[in-house]
């Protein structure tokens, strides 16, 4: 049926073309923001080793380590979903399932990112412990 | 036709013929190698974020949480978890870099590519080791 549609009437709603590397740009940008920000985390993740329950609270009370790892947890999380969501479009060719698995990843994503971010402002308002 | 005629009794000399590019074909390179373990580390990186949710929630949650928390990762399986996430975030982040510059344009040649390719499984181990070393002696043991 196809075969007898224009060109033009084939791409018809199917979006505009405008935005077709907006995908791999943003993977691209979140890898270069992610490169100062997970070297931050390891630091931060380092200097809170063996450290009890409350320094580890005090130090998430701190405006720039909840501003800096609010930046990481979010930059981080979409630079995951879209790397998880390439990595089924490469490998899962039943489309049913690749639908189903990217829609998982995107909303897997959001609900831990959300997860993260509803932590890390509670205890940057100091309602823990 | 007409060369084996003239090389009568010996075999044909035969030039090789190009073979398809197949995956089971190509022998196996360091740059291949350091792809697909960008790739496992990246979805290793993914199942690692359910542990750092996991380590803000019990850290929001409160003491208890956080202590129980602590004593899982205290364990032996615990702290494998961990250095696999360490290890692996080391290795998507050095990897990474040399997307990065590809990106803008450098270091497409053999030569580079199988270099940093080295340099980027050499630097994640040695970086592992430096953050867990920095680790143990922040927490003032061993």
């Amino acid at each position: 049926m196809s075969a007898f549609k224009t060109p033009i009437g084939r791409v018809r709603g199917r979006g505009s073309a405008k935005d077709g590397t907006q995908t791999f740009w943003h993977q691209r940008l979140t890898a270069l923001a992610l490169v100062p920000l997970a070297v931050l985390f390891i630091g931060f993740m380092i200097a809170l080793t063996g450290d009890d329950y409350a320094t580890a609270v005090s130090m998430m009370r701190s405006p720039v380590v909840s501003v800096l790892m609010l930046m990481f947890l979010l930059i981080g999380f979409y630079h995951m979903s879209i790397g998880l969501a390439h990595v089924v479009e490469d490998y899962v060719h039943w489309e049913l399932g690749k639908i189903g698995l990217i829609v998982a990843i995107k909303l897997g994503c959001l609900g831990l990112a959300l997860a993260c971010v509803l932590s890390v402002i509670k205890l940057s308002f100091g309602s823990a412990a | 036709m007409a060369e084996s005629q003239a090389g009568a009794g010996k075999p044909p000399v035969m030039r090789p013929r190009p073979l398809s590019p197949h995956l089971q074909i190509y022998g196996w390179k360091i740059t291949m190698a350091a792809s697909i373990t960008h790739r496992i580390t990246g979805v290793g990186l993914g199942i690692g974020s359910l542990l750092l949710t996991g380590w803000l929630l019990a850290l929001a949650d409160g003491p208890e949480s956080y202590a129980a928390l602590q004593e899982f990762l205290g364990s032996w399986f615990g702290k494998l978890v961990l250095l696999g996430f360490t290890w692996s975030l080391m290795y998507h982040l050095c990897n990474g870099l040399r997307h990065l510059f590809w990106d803008v344009g450098y270091g497409f040649d053999v030569a580079t590519a199988n270099r940093t390719a080295g340099a980027a499984f050499a630097g994640s181990v040695l970086l592992t080791i430096i953050a867990w070393v920095l680790a143990y002696m922040y927490r003032g043991a061993v």
